[in-house]
């Protein structure tokens, strides 16, 4: 009876049935009509899978481990929608299992080339065969793309190891994310605070890794400093992945969001049957003769925005060295910290209790005034002005990270650059300020600014007015 | 069946006896050897006290596998041995273990106090720790002083920072203080044998000396939420000389203004770019 | 020896024989609201052993994270955390471990031993006919529920179940924003927490008066049974300590949601909430949790060595090596027991001179310890064992509780626990204390009272290969945590494979999991023996196993008011196997003398029936 029982339960504990991991649909999705929601699932799909298949599209700047090659030779596979592939690759030794080759087909309603994605089931490196499973097949000697596999790892670690905040899907939501404050990084909008790059920029892989290393400091982001180096390397790949998939998603709502939204939708129902009739239609042309050029330009743009984070000409530099760090230079930064307006939201003395953080602000988006005062970010979370006396740096507490904050700002919050309204020197003297604000007594800055206030007429009596 | 069971009950410490026997050379057992003298002293009390209770346990459990075995040939019609005790044998049972409880008891009192009592370190060192260890939820966070400067329990602006990495140097006492920004952890470092909770509000000094230069392994060894495991730092120790460059560099880093001067190369990465505008600095300086 | 000693105790002296016959009451009365000492024990055994099915399930849970932390937990996984393909989150972690131990020490073990087998077997042995307060002992049952419910509401929190580990150490605890676990899920713990201790008081309350005062006519102290010591002493350490427990939970409570701050220093800023403004101090949870928590282990053992007493000087028809030796060790540990607690916190950052008083007293602790151990193998040498389930689970009860006594010399001394301090090797200890001998003990004790309870007798197949299977997987599962905690892998960890030096345990702690799985169903044969035994097992006289204590001159299963006349005690309990006996080898305690029993000339009538 024992054994039977245990038997039953290693069954049970062998073959319980395992749900898949999904990436989720963005929940702006649901504000279009229903068709379009359908397409918009499927071209993400289509073009990159889920997280244990993933689609490698060459359009990305991600390291699928991509091989280029062509198609030789095509056979008739075991099983339906399955074909034997005899392929030449750029490289052979590679583990290709698993992995999506790309190619591009003539649509049959267009007569444009789109881009096509088939599975690989199995791999023989020796003599170049694959089985492949997908719709449609490319022609013999049409140009191939296989890859996915350079993902795999950062995917398996990204599980292991950022899940549970960051979501499966990147967005910010993982089963952990409730609690903590501040939120988890929600990569879709394609925004990253903590970075050496201009504002407008995308992240550096450099700026990604660091902020692995180095963690955010006063958050519930902690380093990662001891993990190997091709593990990190990996992590940034498939964190870099999953935001240009988010990014690429919320484009493509954008697209259709104007003239097919649900509102439209149930507008045009109330119409009657014909306009229906019409909106299906037009909603017909657009997917056919608009959304693939569309998807291309918005994948290519965004493409080059993450390759362009890498080159030299993005990174903020200064053009002169630091000031030296004297008494007068930390006066002059704080004459600019109120001059430029970092006072409104950091606050008279710092602490991150501006004026702003008072007012009521309506959100970009919606135009609706938020319930709470104070700054809200891109992602519409209420956000607290840095207390720049606790001596915690999110990013980074080198005098250059100070520096790229204030000059490049931080993207998605209220922090904006200040690249043409300071100039270097001008910043630099901010820096010395902020950074010696943790190790200053507020009393006797109070004191100073009094004196200065009785000595000084000119413009540095602002300062000690707001001050006080 | 009595005798199988008796079997039973012998052949299971012999399976501990073997068990604990091959752990060392199947790695089961402490993380290499211990590169501190506290560490290497720990030890020798623990293989001290593995032994005394090694005895202890062979002798109970062959004890109590002969009263079975005995029990188990018992015939039908025997009598069982009819006593309400025996003083003598109870004394000698109660003393003998007494006395080795204190043998053990004063043995360690020198190794607890080298470790814990803070006589035991020259004024000097206590008053110079080398680094503070900051805990938090989770991950490590050391600050040093600048080099020739002292730490001071408030931070300086001139204080260097890192995370989940520890530099220490080989070959002297060194004193860190251990402190935690939000709940309890606990400051383990397995090769050195060393372990003190870091408390909410207090800052608690921690010694001990590295004798290797290596790379050793810094946990946490006390529940401090979800992320508990995920507190893994490194210790790195280096030799004196190496470690005064460390520093040095450290500084260096900590001070970076990003500036490359003209005619430098411009094409270096971030961390080059960095090194030389340090140097560029201290030339203006 | 046979002299009568009728002691001046009159409050049992009242005629009970009429008093059951009329006794008739509805069936709601009789079996859920009972006043009933039988009942209540009753009781109390069926949900303590049910919360032991819930406590292993929680730590099945715990194991399969620990050989598998990248794979899906079977079951829950899927149903709890379908989005992310089943695997569990480092919360739902935390929170398996808080709950498995919370469940084990207070739903399991301190109330089968105390509320289980110390209401059955009190009134019972000392020949009473129910508890000094009937009603105060039906509440301590029912105030299990609340317990249980409120922990039932903390692990079912959405949030996260409480996650602060059973000793529940502030800040963490205290402060809502330091883990998900830590919001009401906390709160709700330390009501179920303080519930529980006040369950556990009533019963105390009761057991110390019921045995200081109603015992039989001729039961002195000195001739108690060694349970009935063991249940005295343990009512004595839970009546001192609990109450300090009791209110360091207020304490935390009131920091928790009266915004006192007993607990909590100033200037701490958790997940960036302001920060606290303090002026406690968080050692301070530390010194009043262990000060209970450390006798509770005691609680958690005492009773278990008491039984094993009684059933191994009665499986091996031999008296108690050392009657009075074991008593007196039975007193210096619960005396000891009140002044080792530091030795929890010996890494804690106490002054270092405390934690050599602290190890010296821990030390001594283990020599009444050793001097019970000597004496239980002293009981068995030259004895006439039966090698039936009782006997052999009180056996491994020795064998382990050897183990677990020697492994915690390792923690008594300071330096050594410094290295073993929160690390697997801990864990091995206390498990070898409180699976290997009072689960055992426990075991035994079911097999052993069970004819008295439903006046049948388990199935003896079935529960050796329950004792087998048990024994087995028990060793499976902890024996190899010594050499995790030698190789330095602290406990609570999620997934301690991303440290480097600990990855070569996984192969280890694959084993040990599938051992705890064959435990783990090793305990539905149990189940299955003790249902269907009740109905279905071996008829039995009232004294099955020819002991000599009083319960067994009762009837099986005893009425209303336990015994037909006021049992008279003649003698100790361990009277087995006198040289100049012939024909029966015991001589029960409400038996004058042999030449009696055997002419039939014995004062009581039921001693007659006793020994068909």
């Amino acid at each position: 009876m024992l054994l039977s029982l245990m038997l039953v339960s290693v069954c049970l504990v062998g073959c319980g049935e395992i749900p898949e991991m999904k990436f989720a649909s963005h929940p702006r999705v649901d504000e279009l009509m229903p068709p379009a929601q359908e397409v918009v699932k499927s071209t993400i799909d289509k073009h990159f899978g889920e997280p244990d298949a993933i689609v490698a599209w060459s359009k990305l700047p991600v390291e699928f481990g991509m091989l280029e090659g062509e198609v030789t030779e095509i056979k008739d596979g075991a099983k339906d929608g399955q074909k034997t592939l005899t392929v030449e690759l750029d490289e052979t030794e590679v583990d290709l299992q698993g992995d999506t080759l790309e190619f591009y087909r003539e649509d049959e309603e267009t007569g444009e080339d789109v881009a096509d994605f088939l599975r690989v089931l199995s791999y023989d490196a020796e003599s170049g065969t694959l089985v492949a499973s997908g719709e449609n097949f490319p022609e013999e000697e049409s140009e191939i793309f296989v890859g996915g596999h350079g993902l795999k790892d950062g995917q398996r670690l990204y599980m292991k190891h950022c899940l549970h905040c960051h979501g499966v899907t990147g967005d910010g939501d993982g089963p952990t994310a409730n609690y903590l404050n501040p939120k988890p990084r929600d990569f879709r909008l394609g925004l990253f605070k903590y970075k050496s790059t201009d504002y407008a920029e995308k992240p550096s892989h450099a700026d990604l890794m660091r902020t692995l290393d180095e963690g955010i400091a006063g958050t519930y982001m902690p380093s990662f400093k001891l993990l190997e180096e091709d593990e990190k390397k990996a992590i940034v790949e498939y964190v870099r992945w999953l935001s240009m998939r988010g990014e690429i998603e919320k484009r493509l709502i954008d697209f259709f969001e104007a003239e097919f939204s649900i509102l439209a939708w149930e507008e045009t129902q109330e119409e009657g049957e014909e306009a229906m009739e019409g909106l299906k239609l037009d909603f017909q042309d657009i997917v056919v003769e608009e959304l693939p050029f569309e998807l291309d330009a918005v994948a290519s743009q965004i493409g080059r925005k993450w390759e362009l984070a890498d080159d030299e000409s993005s990174l903020v530099k200064p053009t002169v060295a630091r000031v030296a760090d004297t008494q007068e230079s930390r006066l002059r930064g704080q004459k600019y910290y109120v001059s430029s307006k970092c006072i409104t939201c950091h606050g008279p003395l710092g602490y991150g209790d501006g004026s702003e953080t008072e007012t009521y602000k309506t959100d970009p988006l919606t135009n609706v005034t938020y319930s709470e005062p104070g700054l809200y970010d891109a992602w519409g979370t209420l956000v607290k002005p840095r207390n720049l006396r606790l001596g915690q740096f999110r990013g980074g507490r080198r005098p250059i990270d100070v520096f790229r904050r204030i000059k490049g700002g931080i993207p998605g919050t209220p922090m904006q650059a200040f690249s043409t309204s300071l100039k270097d020197e001008e910043i630099w003297d901010v820096v010395n300020y902020v950074l010696s604000l943790p190790h200053s007594d507020p009393a006797v800055e109070i004191n100073q600014r009094a004196n200065l206030e009785t000595t000084d007429t000119s413009k540095s009596s602002l300062a000690g007015s707001e001050g006080e | 069946m009595k005798k199988l069971w008796s079997l039973f009950f012998i052949f299971w410490p012999i399976a501990a006896i073997v068990i604990f026997a091959i752990s060392p050379s199947m790695q089961w057992w402490f993380p290499g050897e211990a590169k501190s003298p506290i560490g290497a002293r720990i030890d020798d009390l623990f293989y001290l006290i593995l032994v005394l209770t090694g005895v202890v346990f062979v002798g109970t459990q062959v004890a109590l596998g002969y009263v079975l075995w005995r029990a188990s040939s018992v015939k039908a019609d025997d009598k069982a041995w009819y006593t309400h005790g025996n003083h003598k044998l109870e004394l000698i049972w109660t003393v003998i273990p007494a006395l080795v409880l204190l043998f053990i008891a004063f043995k360690q009192m020198d190794v607890w106090a080298e470790f814990r009592i803070v006589d035991r370190v020259a004024e000097e060192i206590r008053n110079n720790p080398v680094a503070e260890v900051t805990a938090r939820q989770f991950e490590w966070r050391m600050r040093y002083p600048a080099p020739g400067k002292k730490l001071g329990i408030i931070p300086a602006p001139d204080d260097m920072h890192q995370v989940n990495e520890l530099v220490l140097p080989v070959g002297r006492k060194v004193v860190i203080n251990l402190r935690t920004e939000d709940v309890q952890h606990s400051f383990f470092a397995p090769q050195f044998r060393v372990k003190q909770d870091a408390v909410p509000g207090k800052m608690i000094p921690v010694w001990f000396e590295v004798t290797e230069p290596g790379e050793y392994d810094l946990v946490c060894a006390e529940l401090c939420g979800w992320g508990h495991y995920k507190m893994r730092a490194v210790i790195r120790a280096l030799p004196e000389a190496e470690y005064q460059t460390f520093l040095a560099e450290l500084y260096e880093e900590s001070m970076s203004d990003g500036f490359v001067a003209e005619g430098e190369a411009a094409a270096e990465g971030e961390g080059a770019a960095a090194e030389d505008s340090a140097s560029a600095e201290s030339e203006e300086e | 020896m046979a002299t009568i000693e009728p002691t001046a105790s009159g409050l049992s002296a009242h005629d009970h024989a009429g008093h059951s016959d009329a006794y008739r009451i509805g069936f709601v009365r009789k079996y859920i609201f009972s006043t009933d000492h039988k009942i209540i024990g009753i009781q109390f055994l069926i949900t303590t052993l049910l919360m032991l099915m819930v406590g292993g399930a929680l730590a099945l849970g715990v194991r399969w994270q620990l050989a598998y932390p990248d794979s899906p937990m079977p079951f829950i996984g899927p149903w709890l955390f379908p989005q992310q393909g089943g695997k569990i989150t480092p919360e739902f972690y935390t929170m398996l471990f808080t709950m498995h131990a919370t469940v084990m020490t207070f739903l399991v073990v301190i109330p089968i031993l105390a509320g289980a087998f110390g209401n059955f077997l009190i009134p019972l042995m000392i020949g009473a006919d129910d508890m000094a307060f009937p009603k105060l002992n039906m509440f301590s049952y029912w105030f299990m529920w609340p317990a249980i419910f409120f922990f039932g509401l903390s692990m079912a929190d959405p949030n996260a179940g409480p996650a602060a580990g059973w000793t529940a150490y502030p800040l963490l605890s205290a402060l809502p924003q330091a883990a998900p676990g830590s919001q009401i899920a906390q709160t709700w713990w330390l009501l179920g927490l303080t519930c529980v201790g006040i369950s556990s008081m009533m019963g105390s309350i009761n057991y110390l008066t019921t045995i200081i005062n109603m015992r039989a006519p001729g039961l002195t102290m000195f001739r108690l049974p060694l349970t009935i010591w063991a249940m005295f002493i343990t009512a004595i350490l839970q009546a001192f300590a609990l109450p300090v427990l009791t209110a360091a939970g207020f304490m935390l409570v009131a920091d928790r949601a009266l915004g006192t701050c007993f607990f909590i220093p100033a200037g701490i800023i958790v997940n960036n909430a302001d920060p606290t403004v303090g002026g406690g101090q968080p050692l301070l949870w530390q010194h009043l949790f262990w000060f209970y928590s450390h006798p509770a282990v005691y609680i958690m053992l005492l009773p278990a060595m008491g039984m094993v007493s009684d059933m191994l000087s009665t499986m091996c028809r031999k008296p108690v090596f050392g009657y009075r030796p074991m008593v007196y060790s039975m007193i210096t540990i619960a005396g000891l027991g009140f002044i080792v607690w530091g030795h929890h916190m010996f890494t804690s950052g106490m002054n270092p001179m405390i934690g050599m008083t602290f190890m010296v007293s821990t030390l001594m602790i283990a020599l009444p310890s050793a001097i019970k151990t000597f004496n239980w193998l002293a009981t068995i040498w030259g004895g006439k064992p039966q090698f039936n389930t009782v006997f052999l689970n009180c056996v491994a009860f020795v064998s382990m509780f050897v183990v677990g006594g020697l492994s915690g010399i390792f923690m008594a001394s300071v330096p050594t626990d410094v290295y073993f301090h929160d690390t697997y090797f801990i864990v091995a200890h206390f498990h070898y204390i409180l699976f290997g001998a009072t689960l055992f003990g426990v075991f035994g004790a079911i097999h052993y009272w069970f004819p008295k309870m439903f006046a049948r007798k388990m199935s003896e197949g079935l529960g050796q290969l329950h004792f087998l299977l048990t024994f087995i997987g028990f060793n499976g599962t902890f024996f190899p945590m010594h050499m995790l905690g030698i190789g330095g892998m602290p406990r609570r960890y999620a997934d301690p494979y991303i440290h480097p030096y600990l990855e070569h345990f996984l192969p280890m702690n694959q084993l040990m999991t599938w051992s705890a799985m064959l435990m783990g169903f090793a305990q539905f044969i149990l189940l299955f023996n003790f249902l269907y035994s009740i109905k279905f097992g071996k008829k039995v006289g009232r004294n099955p196993w020819n002991a000599n204590t009083l319960e067994w001159a009762a009837p099986s299963p005893p009425p209303h008011g336990n015994f037909e006349q006021v049992p008279l005690c003649y003698h100790g309990p361990y009277e087995y196997s006198h040289p100049d006996w012939n024909g029966r080898d015991y001589l029960m305690q409400t038996e004058e003398s042999m030449e009696k029993v055997l002419a039939g000339q014995t004062s009581d009538a039921p001693q007659k029936e006793a020994t068909t």
